[in-house]
């Protein structure tokens, strides 16, 4: 491509490469954004297939390669989804289950769309506990953004703020279920006990009220992570794109495998990105005078590390040594058990959206009080469920089964990790390539002695509001979920004041390359208990705003 | 032969299944657990004491269309298990998930759907064919014939040692692999791998009955993927056991 065609380089279209994206071309800026995927086909979204006619249709063969582990998990997604065969992965310690969905809107499309604003307190929390370094924003710097989106692409939520939970501007959430009206009236009960306790509803970005064309207000169909048709919920394509394609500012070129960031020797700054093209494996050159990379949080460290210009030996923006560290996603745990008080019941339509009800942090609140930092939220969801763990066989399985489908109650932790020395991301010691001429990614992890205290400390909680509740067959998760699993890796590029603490500054761009930025999960300062997503895509805002004042201003 | 490979249009029609069975077998080994109301079952909820009915239907909704539904998967001749096993393998998923007034396991096809699993999963098929290997070493045994061709009440009698273990001393890891961890059986007949096989078995059973149109829509009568205006969530659904308790916690919004 042509030097000076465009002002922009913008690598990943997923929740920050999207935001960057819209509101770049929006500033007047002529922008080339690159995705690793195919474009999206609507016919493959919230498609609801059941698997009684997914069977016979596709055969158990290609349903298992979409439901064997690890994988997307469904069928409908399998075909946005990255495998080992395709580009594989090695992990070390506890293992690593990367999901890989790539495609134009990244993850957006088949997330559940938990958003939570991070608090006041999530930005200075390593100055109450003195781990890590600290946030260099505040949350007032963040909150217009967060405020923006709130307004232009719709959020539902509780409306009234929990102490580090501000709920912002939010659309009225949908009604809860049977079940999680018991459990909001245990919660209650329990005050005494949790004066902070809450069982309220979910911060997503799901818009139940007309939000203009081309959108339709949730139709509460059931599960959100099988993609949005009605574009209710966040999907970056539906909800990012079509305006940012009207601008005529916009290139997008899917099935790009970004592999490095092309530097310019005589500067040192950035010059472009260099890539293959998925299906003809070809390679080509992008350039722009501004490159931002939102590659995901174990992509982005991959193409810097892989860049090694000679200013830059250990790979670009990693004269800290801090790319790849710092790993980090949400331990997870979860507590499931059956309402007494709903067994018999008529099975009735309770699908609405998923993951309707937020517990936020309310245990160890900002202090140490419980022998571990930091701390965790939950989220809940009470209908149908099949409880295959029952013992017994015939007449009494069958019926009880039944009795209890409507009357399943599910609680879910997800506790903020601790960065450890342990889990990180590097590229293959061997020198190992995929078939883009990508050096394999090897994903090393461990736990943090904190990280096993906040997970009891999830089981506990949850048994007990259960046991309260009358629950029976309470079964907490016996061990935390492989790390990866919730999806919500952060922390790999981290931002820092201090240069020789992190990747980046306090908008993302690279301490090393004044014109290199970063706008993913992967400069996150600290983990927090909150899903990242929401403040992904603040962060991006942020930052195109204070890009497209740079060049203004000139001082880039 | 055994009841597994009797052809579907038989096995659809209810009035033929129906009454095939003595109920007296299906009685007495429910091992579920009973469902008494929890000593700490809370306070709001003690006015009202609705004694639940053993099994609670609906009138309303005819049961029997389940039998017109589909079953998951259908076939002429097993393509992974041997005649033996298949047939083993008929008896001991219809005992686990039999017929009552919906169709069982054989009626959905399960048997021809875990015929086609195995097929893709080694693991899986092995495990099945050791353990349906002794199901009916052990009927032959006992009984001088194959499991499948045993009357109903002494397979149910046969199986219900295997069925003995909790899932505290069984469970499926990651891989499906039922992992026994509890004490020895009470019977030294049955061995650990008994159990875990039995295990194994009823999960995959559960699984894939409950995947059919006839376990998920004709027994458990799932009903969603509807497009709704609203979600009001204020259990607006008429339904005695909800609505007849009048300090039912009400939306606060």
């Amino acid at each position: 491509m042509q030097q000076g065609q465009f002002d922009v380089v913008v690598v990943g279209s997923g929740c920050g490469g999207s935001c960057s994206v819209h509101r770049l071309v929006h500033s007047g800026a002529r922008v080339l954004n690159l995705e690793y995927g195919p474009e999206f086909q609507e016919e493959d979204l919230g498609s609801f297939e059941q698997y009684f006619d997914a069977y016979p249709r596709l055969g158990y063969a290609e349903l298992r390669r979409a439901l064997d582990r690890p994988g997307p998990g469904s069928w409908k997604r399998s075909k946005y989804f990255v495998y080992q065969d395709e580009s594989p992965y090695e992990t070390k310690g506890e293992g690593w289950y990367w999901r890989r969905y790539r495609g134009v809107g990244g993850r957006s499309m088949f997330w559940a769309g938990v958003a939570p604003r991070m608090g006041p307190l999530d930005f200075t929390e390593a100055e109450v506990d003195g781990f890590g370094p600290r946030w260099p924003l505040t949350y007032d710097e963040l909150k217009p953004h967060y405020d923006w989106i709130d307004t232009n692409l719709g959020r539902v939520g509780p409306s009234e703020d929990h102490p580090n939970v501000p709920a912002g501007l939010p659309q009225p959430p949908q009604g809860l279920r049977c079940g999680e009206r018991i459990l909001e009236r245990t919660c209650e009960r329990l005050a005494g006990e949790f004066p902070l306790l809450r069982y309220t509803h979910s911060p997503k970005m799901i818009a139940t009220r007309e939000m203009g064309p081309g959108r339709s207000p949730c139709h509460y169909l059931g599960n959100c992570m099988e993609g949005c048709r009605n574009a209710a919920k966040f999907e970056a394509k539906y909800h990012l794109y079509p305006a940012a394609i009207a601008t005529g500012r916009l290139t997008l070129r899917a099935n790009a495998v970004v592999t490095e960031v092309i530097i310019d020797p005589a500067t040192g700054r950035a010059f472009g990105v260099r890539y293959t093209d998925r299906l003809s494996k070809q390679i080509s050159e992008a350039y722009a005078p501004i490159v931002v990379l939102a590659a995901s949080t174990l992509d982005t460290p991959r193409i810097l590390l892989n860049s090694r210009p000679r200013q830059f030996s250990a790979g670009v923006g990693n004269s800290s040594g801090h790319v790849g560290r710092h790993l980090n996603d949400h331990i997870q745990g979860s507590v499931i058990g059956y309402l007494p008080q709903l067994y018999g019941h008529r099975t009735y339509n309770d699908d609405g959206y998923t993951f309707g009800v937020m517990v936020p942090r309310f245990t160890n609140s900002y202090q140490k009080e419980k022998g571990f930092i930091r701390g965790w939220e939950g989220r809940s969801g009470s209908g149908k469920g099949i409880d295959g763990q029952i013992t017994g066989f015939g007449r009494g399985l069958k019926d009880t089964i039944r009795d209890r489908y409507q009357a399943r109650i599910s609680l879910l932790g997800f506790g903020a990790k601790l960065d450890n020395p342990k889990t990180f991301v590097e590229l293959d010691p061997g020198g190992r390539k995929d078939q883009y001429g990508m050096p394999l990614a090897r994903i090393h992890s461990a736990y943090h002695e904190n990280d096993l205290k906040i997970f009891a400390d999830i089981k506990e909680k949850f048994t007990y509001i259960l046991e309260q509740a009358g629950a029976e067959s309470i079964r907490p998760s016996s061990a935390p979920a492989m790390p990866g699993t919730s999806e919500h890796e952060v922390g790999t590029c981290r931002m820092t004041a201090d240069p020789r603490e992190g990747v980046c500054d306090g908008h993302g761009r690279t301490h090393d390359v004044p014109n290199l930025f970063i706008a993913d999960g992967s400069v996150f300062t600290q983990q927090t208990d909150k899903s990242p997503t929401l403040t992904i895509m603040a962060l991006a805002l942020r930052q195109a705003d204070f890009i497209a004042d740079a060049v203004k201003r000139r001082s880039l | 032969m055994g009841r597994a490979h009797k052809p579907m249009s038989e096995s659809n029609d209810p009035a033929k299944r129906f009454g095939r069975r003595t109920t007296l077998k299906l009685l007495g080994l429910t091992l579920t657990g009973s469902v008494a109301r929890v000593a700490g079952a809370p306070a709001e909820f003690e006015p009202v004491q609705v004694p639940r009915p053993a099994v609670k239907r609906d009138p309303a909704i005819p049961r029997g269309r389940a039998w017109r539904l589909r079953p998951l998967a259908t076939g002429t001749t097993p393509r992974t298990f041997s005649a033996a096993e298949f047939t083993a393998l008929g008896a001991l998923v219809d005992v686990i998930i039999p017929d009552t007034d919906t169709p069982g396991a054989c009626a959905a096809g399960v048997h021809w759907y875990l015929d086609d699993v195995a097929g893709a999963e080694a693991r899986v098929r092995d495990q099945w064919r050791a353990g349906l290997r002794r199901l009916d070493a052990q009927a032959r045994a006992a009984h001088g014939r194959p499991f499948a061709e045993l009357p109903e009440p002494e397979q149910i009698e046969m199986v219900t040692p295997w069925a003995s273990a909790g899932t505290a001393d069984v469970k499926v890891d990651n891989a499906g692999q039922p992992q026994v961890t509890g004490a020895a059986s009470a019977s030294d007949a049955v061995t650990p791998d008994d159990r875990a096989f039995f295990a194994f078995a009823r999960a995959q059973t559960i699984d894939a009955y409950y995947k059919s149109e006839m376990g998920q829509i004709g027994e458990l009568e799932w009903v969603g993927h509807e497009f709704n205006d609203e979600f009001p969530g204020r259990c607006t659904h008429p339904d005695p056991l909800v609505h007849s308790r009048p300090r039912w916690p009400r939306s606060r919004g």
